[in-house]
């Protein structure tokens, strides 16, 4: 029952498990986050973090690869911007304070999705619609509803 | 200036936390030449973390994040494993330490071993630091003042790191059996924070679906964006508006760990009479 031999026994295989999450955070591409130019129809779409939540608190895109640019317009107690399917996270951008913007990309299914400013007032949650993807001939629209 | 340093500060403080508790811990256990490795492990990681910090950003890359709160997530959940174990070891030898510390203590730590809570301070350092060099990578080169945005992230981190050296200075002001009795029980709070905040990365990371309910609300007391909430979330891992799994958790936590470290010393049905080393010592058996 000596601390060491806890020590010993229980942080090597932890250290190991931490050394392999280190290098898929920072070897892997990133599979819901990567950002590759590859692709057609990237749809940008901005966001803006204010006392009220998130704004828009309603959005509708097409489904696909899609950029979400996130500033913030002097909403001290807000700083993440997080999208979810029901009560999964599917992705989410951090420490975004007035004057450091942030951004990430998805790639959504069609579906409705809810979008969360914690710590905002009346649109602290609001919806992401994503639509069935029109043509492949679609041009990038930023759309933002 | 006030967002990024509170940033600054409530990701440096998560950090310094468990930096400055090994550090003590090692120093009151006579392991003072452990220091060195220690302070050496945190700052290899913090370079390491700004390393990456600039190198994603020269790349143009976003730091992928539900790897990264996987990562967070993992070290939390192993610093509980830590300082649980140190709760129990503190409490069981409580009693048989309290006269001199250096040379007695010294005897029950093997030689060497002291590398894995090196370890553990490096990986605590790196948890945060990734997110945090990011952002004060971002800080510098994307913002609209750098100067004042820059230097608000760095002026919280400096804060965070004199609250680590203020941990584990009044750790090792403490006497030996204060340090046991009043370090268990912060220790339990801070434990059972950990459990809170590996629920909420965990969530994060896409590990934990469900119990996503709000319970209670605390911005009464963690006001977002401020300065108090940065050093109780990041100490406790008190959250503004903890969901159900972070609450579960945190209690099934500190409910029985917390009346272990409460319990009276003597479990067996002793004479009150027995002088306090044997007491002690049929608790430790």
């Amino acid at each position: 029952m000596r601390f060491f031999t806890f020590v010993r026994y229980a942080l090597i295989p932890a250290a190991l498990v931490c050394a392999v999450a280190l290098f898929a955070a920072c070897g892997g591409d990133g599979d819901d986050a990567g950002g590759d130019d590859t692709g057609g129809d990237r749809q940008t779409v901005e966001v803006t973090l204010v006392d009220a939540g998130c704004s828009p608190a309603d959005i509708t895109v097409e489904a696909g690869t899609v950029t979400f640019e996130v500033t913030n317009d002097g909403a001290g107690g807000i700083t993440e911007f997080y999208v979810y399917d029901g009560d999964r996270v599917v992705g989410e951008v951090e420490n975004v304070i007035e004057g450091i913007p942030g951004d990430m990309t998805l790639d959504l299914e069609p579906g409705e999705y809810t979008t969360k400013c914690p710590g905002g007032d009346e649109n602290e949650e609001g919806t992401l619609t994503v639509t069935e993807a029109a043509g492949d001939d679609a041009t990038p629209e930023p759309s933002s509803s | 200036m006030l967002p990024a340093f509170v940033i600054g500060l409530r990701e440096g403080v998560e950090a310094a936390l468990i930096v400055g508790i090994i550090a003590a811990f090692l120093r009151v256990n006579g392991k003072s030449t452990m220091l060195w490795y220690v302070l050496a492990g945190a700052i290899i990681a913090a370079v390491l973390c700004l390393g990456v910090g600039i190198g994603l950003h020269q790349a143009g890359e976003n730091l992928p994040h539900k790897q990264q709160e996987q990562l967070e997530t993992v070290v939390a959940l192993v610093a509980v494993g830590f300082v649980t174990y140190m709760i129990v070891w503190m409490r069981r030898h409580a009693g048989t330490l309290r006269a001199s510390l250096e040379d007695s203590a010294g005897t029950a730590l093997a030689e060497g071993s002291g590398f894995a809570l090196v370890g553990m301070a490096f990986f605590a350092v790196l948890r945060e630091g990734l997110e945090t060099a990011v952002f004060l990578v971002a800080a510098f080169n994307n913002s609209a003042d750098p100067q004042a945005t820059g230097g608000g992230a760095v002026l919280g981190l400096i804060v965070a790191v004199f609250i680590g050296l203020g941990i584990y200075g009044g750790g090792v002001k403490l006497d030996l059996s204060k340090f046991f009795r009043f370090t268990g029980l912060v220790l339990v709070l801070v434990a059972a924070g950990l459990v809170a905040s590996a629920a909420h990365s965990g969530h994060e990371a896409g590990w934990v679906n469900t119990l996503q309910e709000p319970v209670i609300n605390l911005e009464w007391l963690v006001e977002p964006g401020s300065i108090v909430s940065a050093l109780v979330t990041g100490m406790f891992g008190i959250h503004p508006e903890p969901t159900q799994a972070e609450l579960i958790g945190w209690a099934l936590y500190l409910v029985p760990v917390g009346l272990y470290v409460a319990w009276p010393q003597r479990r067996k049905a002793k004479p009150p009479a027995s002088p306090p080393s044997m007491a002690a010592g049929s608790a430790a058996s």
